[in-house]
């Protein structure tokens, strides 16, 4: 019997210990094209490029009201729908992970 | 002698009374164990429900997130990451708190974590100016401006986002994502792309949103402008005139004060209005004046690929293709 409940852990597959979706290697690499992050109501500049930083530089002054947002992200509707389905995903995972552990309690 | 015996019996039993009251034989309150709570604790609006420690759900922060859970989210630098932003979205009667644990940033090399009350994409912002409380500056709040005097942020809406920017490698932080009931929701970002929703404006002088970043095809069951004494309000002559009304926009954007007006309902009516709209975002927006107890009820689903284009082979106009 113990023989054969090592055969079972040794054949089935590890789980994750937490609930991270991995993230597909296409929509990594286009996050890295697509994703930049614009300070200070300036152009955008990409992740990579050099540190704008305009944020330091006082580019919303506290008491002034500018409509210009200091910081912002440029990304498409496309990206943003993708990231959000990963975290519903992730959302019903860690719900049933929860309730998984509710009910194994119960058992107990 | 009479007198005397009531006089000493009274004061017997006074003397019994008290011995009771002090040897804890008198009836008392049993602390059930069940409940941790004080015996007040009832009176507390804010319902205590934070996940014991061992529960929470933890993982690591990436540099560009999307977070809909509660639980800690740490980020770790690599190697310096100069833009970085995570969203936060939460169901739509909820909003979202958001703290500051184990820092580990230098803000003098120009670091920064900096949460946002909504959320900000192209340079818009959601929810508009208009629909919300704060002026533009508040809604921004700066680890490094306030840090020790402001571990907590905590949102007005079901939407919050943080942007960060870490030079040094080694450098650290955790978020701890919390979401708090919101009995009157005002401004929504719906999660799915399919759903139903009613939105309540009880007597105050706001406008709210609803924003469906999908396109989709929308009906609404129902429109009503309940006066106080419920009786039902007399049709007003033109949305322009009436300071109550529902407004369908769209657009590629999520500032709801850039986006284009489909369509004005402000006549109360029940029946389904339905209409397909091709836009990124599709938004309804009630405004209200505060006379009235106002309420929009309203379903959607996600437009598939056909329907979208059949939608931009019918029409001409090149503004987001709607029927």
């Amino acid at each position: 019997m113990k023989l054969l409940l090592w055969l079972v852990v040794l054949l089935v597959p590890p789980r994750p210990t937490d609930c991270l979706p991995l993230l597909p290697r296409p929509l990594l690499l286009h996050l890295g094209e697509e994703l930049s992050l614009r300070v200070g109501g300036g152009s955008p500049a990409s992740s990579k490029g050099g540190d704008r930083a305009l944020l330091q530089e006082g580019g919303v002054e506290k008491g002034k009201r500018s409509e210009e947002p200091p910081l912002s992200l440029d990304l498409t509707f496309h990206l943003l729908r993708e990231v959000l389905q990963m975290a519903r995903n992730e959302r019903l995972n860690q719900q049933a992970s929860s309730n998984r552990a509710i009910m194994d309690s119960f058992g107990k | 002698m009479r007198v005397m015996e009531r006089t000493f019996r009274e004061q017997l039993f006074f003397l019994v009374l008290c011995l009771s009251v002090l040897k804890g034989d008198t009836r008392y309150i049993e602390n059930n164990e069940i409940s941790k709570d004080e015996l007040f604790s009832f009176f507390n609006s804010e319902l205590k429900r934070e996940t014991p420690e061992e529960f929470l759900y933890r993982r690591p922060l990436r540099c560009l997130d999307m977070v809909a859970v509660e639980g800690q989210f740490t980020f770790n630098a690599e190697r310096p990451q100069l833009s970085c932003a995570a969203f936060f979205m939460a169901e739509p009667n909820e909003v979202i708190s958001v703290d500051y644990d184990n820092v580990d940033i230098d803000c003098r090399a120009g670091d920064f974590i900096t949460v946002f009350d909504g959320w900000v994409m192209k340079g818009e912002k959601f929810p508009s100016s208009q629909d919300h409380p704060l002026p533009l500056y508040e809604r921004y709040v700066d680890y490094c401006d306030s840090g020790s005097m402001r571990k907590s942020v905590r949102s007005s809406q079901n939407v919050a986002m943080v942007f960060f920017r870490i030079h040094n490698a080694g450098s650290s932080f955790t978020l701890t994502v919390r979401k708090h009931i919101n009995p009157f929701p005002c401004n929504v970002i719906s999660q799915s792309p399919e759903g139903s929703y009613t939105m309540v404006i009880p007597q105050q002088h706001r406008n709210c949103s609803f924003s469906i970043i999908y396109p989709v095809a929308i009906d609404v069951s129902e429109f009503s402008l309940g006066h106080y004494n419920n009786f039902p309000k007399r049709a007003m002559p033109g949305c322009a005139e009436s300071g109550d009304f529902v407004q369908l926009l769209g657009g590629s954007g999520i500032d709801t004060s850039k986006l284009l007006p489909i369509t004005d309902l402000c006549i109360s009516f029940t029946g389904p209005t339905h209409m397909k709209i091709g836009c990124d975002n599709t938004v309804v927006r009630m405004v209200s004046s505060g006379k009235y107890i106002s309420r929009v009820s309203f379903s959607y689903r996600v437009l598939d690929s056909q329907e979208l284009q059949t939608l931009k082979l019918n029409n001409v106009e090149d503004f987001c293709f709607n029927n």
